[in-house]
């Protein structure tokens, strides 16, 4: 275990929605004082804070972290923002770690934050400019191509099915049921709604995707010494883990997220976990498609190479199953305001541990989850394990 | 948990069609010149030519394209420019009815990562195919990954040096 | 020496032009819409932070301070008189084109307010200075339309 020893002491967040009254800074305030609230701290007793958030388009307003800090505490505080595209989230709670693990700091105020709605004619033109500007976006690429492209070199390396993919999805919409945050839960959802739905860039289809949101949310992490008097129920963080892939990803080979799998194992090797399968009792993998939630438990070595879809045809990741798999309802049932997704994602996991989740309550006492989040180009795997 | 929930505002489509909120609008509008640098400089200036090359690494033994002046794996320069052809493999694809901001479109795109042949083992590079069909199905029926696949140039004459010198790659 | 001059062939230089297009379309937020609706109706409000004596304008939902929420009570109208904390006058567009008439900027800090306030300032010809007492002009009730500039500029006190 490198440094000293770092909990998470307090976590809140907003409901997730297609599009916020509330302005960025509202939003993260909305967060982040929830968060404190949850733990009875103040902000006088935070020493530093982690803000996340992905591309400034999406908001539309450069610099766009010194914008939202003032609600995110960061007045007059060392502020960093981190920012590795959809693997913020996850990544922003690692850095609230190493801030802590080093000694420098004992309390971080970790916020995310996303309001993809300011951006038009949709969020996804803000995409458009990831693509290399000579080689790639004279060809006018938009980002459903490069998921489509791996999710079909994934099915076709293994021989997947729509209807098995698509099972991920009605998974998750349905966990989303019991999350009072959700935004697109569906406790009827079926197979046969998500292959029916409009085909968007084959194979792809619109309820393969997760939607597009508006929303924050934020964790408290705290040094041994302050967590224990805070709170008879720290979540500890075990395990962190994050790693990056080339950034010419034509030449990768898609069917496999290598730098994911190079993330865990740093995750797991700290963690001191040899057989991840039996140790990890929920994953929260990033699942902005339901073939991601697959693609990522293989990279997390939880499943084998192309037989991840085995662990949801066979309700293994049901959330009463031998491995829960994202028992939140994900980002395509919860929503995906993108930092705040992968954020989302690791508050789950401290309910869950804490046995407070309500009615997603994975029975038979959790005592480890481990959250993933991924983004840049199809690049970033961020990957940390927390405890009880 | 549901306390440490913020019960933030949800507004609909109408909110904003029917003036119920406040809003500001702002064009984010930036011109830019991309120098295309040394390598895909003369990877552009190729193309123009009807050419594909690629760059080698001689640690790595790696024939890389898009091609770049150094090697990211190996971290050196790379060392010679290796003529490549116009025909390649379909390493995945995808039938796009969908542009950037999500208009439907009447005839699908049909983008694909195609492994030029003359680089190494799948190094792809991005482009469209053509000449596969006007619908999904027809296009699903035609184009399978390893699918062989050869460049469709335009004309020299109105060639400008980018990508889309090339039209889109159709089967061999 | 300009790095165009040190090109010698600058037309074998490749670049490929382009250009992000995208529109921002803000909300106001919670706050902002009452504090709009204020303007609308030719008042300025700031929230004033009880714990941290200060107020904010404009009006903002919480206390950067203490991340205390700033609700109904902490409402206060301030202006619409102050005093102006610095000034500049502005000869260049954002595009880069000069000026036919420059523009003023002050920044105000609002009677009963402690956050400074910018806006356009119109002097006619009295000399500006740190420390000059300003008022906000409003624009007639039928042309504001819940917006910054429903103030019109602010000008000097007579």
């Amino acid at each position: 275990m490198a440094g000293r020893r770092v909990a998470i002491v307090g976590a809140g967040m907003t409901k997730f929605v297609r599009r916020a009254l509330e302005t960025g800074p509202e939003l993260a305030w909305e967060a982040a004082s929830k968060a404190l609230e949850s733990c009875e701290m103040t902000l006088d007793q935070i020493d530093a804070v982690v803000l996340g958030s992905a591309p400034d388009a999406f908001d539309g307003v450069h610099m766009k972290v010194e914008y939202l800090s003032p609600g995110a505490g960061a007045w007059g505080k060392p502020t960093i923002r981190g920012f590795v595209g959809g693997g913020t989230g996850v990544f922003a709670a690692i850095q609230g770690w190493y801030h802590i693990a080093s000694g420098m700091f004992d309390t971080v105020l970790v916020v995310c934050e996303e309001k993809m709605s300011s951006c038009h004619p949709h969020p996804q033109a803000a995409f458009n400019y990831i693509f290399d500007p000579t080689t790639e976006r004279p060809l006018g690429p938009n980002l459903l191509w490069i998921f489509a492209l791996e999710m079909n070199a994934y099915m076709t390396k293994y021989g997947l099915t729509k209807r098995d993919i698509a099972l991920v999805a009605v998974k998750n919409k349905r966990n989303a049921a019991g999350h009072p945050a959700a935004q697109l839960a569906d406790p009827d959802i079926t197979v046969e709604d998500v292959l029916n739905s409009e085909v968007l860039a084959w194979p792809v289809q619109r309820l393969d995707v997760s939607p597009t949101s508006d929303g924050a949310a934020a964790i408290v992490m705290a040094a041994e010494h302050v967590a224990r008097r805070v709170t008879n129920k720290p979540v500890w963080v075990e395990g962190v883990g994050w790693s990056l892939d080339t950034q010419y990803w034509t030449n990768r080979d898609l069917s496999y997220p290598t730098y994911v799998e190079e993330a865990a194992r740093k995750a797991y090797a700290m963690a001191g976990i040899r057989e991840p399968r039996k140790e990890i009792h929920i994953v929260e993998p990033y699942d902005p498609f339901d073939y991601k939630e697959l693609h990522h438990l293989e990279g997390l070595l939880l499943a084998d190479r192309g037989k991840a879809a085995e662990l949801v045809v066979l309700g293994t990741a049901n959330r009463d199953g031998d491995m829960p798999v994202t028992p939140s309802g994900g980002l395509l049932g919860v929503g995906n305001p993108i930092s705040a997704a992968g954020l989302m994602k690791v508050a789950e996991l401290f309910w869950q541990l804490r046995g407070e989740a309500g009615s997603r309550q994975v029975p038979g006492q959790p005592k480890r989850g481990l959250a993933q989040a991924w983004g840049d180009l199809m690049q970033v795997g961020t990957v940390i394990i927390v405890g009880i | 948990m549901e306390p440490w929930v913020y019960p933030s505002i949800a507004l609909k489509q109408e909110d904003f069609e029917e003036g119920r909120i406040r809003t500001t609008r702002t064009p984010l509008r930036g011109e830019y010149a991309w120098d295309a640098g040394v390598a895909v400089g003369r990877f552009l200036a190729e193309l123009k030519a009807g050419r594909l090359v690629g760059r080698r690494c001689r640690v790595c033994r790696r024939v890389m394209v898009p091609p770049r002046m150094f090697c990211e794996q190996c971290f050196r320069p790379t060392d010679t420019w290796v003529l490549l052809q116009d025909t390649g493999t379909v390493l995945t694809f995808s039938v796009c009815t969908v542009a950037w901001d999500m208009r439907r479109l009447e005839v699908p795109e049909v983008p694909a990562v195609i492994a030029i042949d003359g680089a190494s083992p799948g190094m792809g590079i991005l482009h469209k195919l053509g000449e596969v069909g006007q619908t999904n199905d027809e296009i699903l029926d035609r184009v399978h990954i390893g699918l062989r696949v050869q460049a469709v140039w335009k004309p020299p004459h109105q060639r400008e040096g980018a990508i889309t010198d090339i039209l889109y790659f159709r089967p061999v | 020496m300009p790095l165009k001059e040190r090109i010698p062939h600058l037309h074998e230089v490749r670049s490929w032009r382009g250009s992000i297009q995208l529109e921002g379309v803000y909300t106001v937020g919670v706050a902002g819409e009452r504090w709009l609706q204020g303007l609308q109706e030719g008042r300025i409000y700031g929230t004033r932070c009880l714990r941290c004596r200060y107020t904010y304008v404009p009006a903002r939902l919480f206390c950067e301070r203490c991340l205390g929420h700033l609700g109904e009570d902490a409402w206060i109208e301030v202006g619409p008189q102050g005093t102006l904390m610095a000034w500049t006058q502005v000869h260049v567009a954002p595009d880069g084109q000069r000026l036919s008439h420059p523009r003023c900027i002050g920044l105000v800090r609002l009677d009963r307010a402690d956050a400074l306030m910018v806006h356009e300032l119109q002097a006619e010809d009295r000399p500006l200075q740190v420390g000059l007492r300003v008022e906000a002009v409003f624009r007639s009730p039928a042309e504001r339309v819940g917006s910054l500039r429903d103030v019109a500029y602010f000008r000097p006190l007579p």
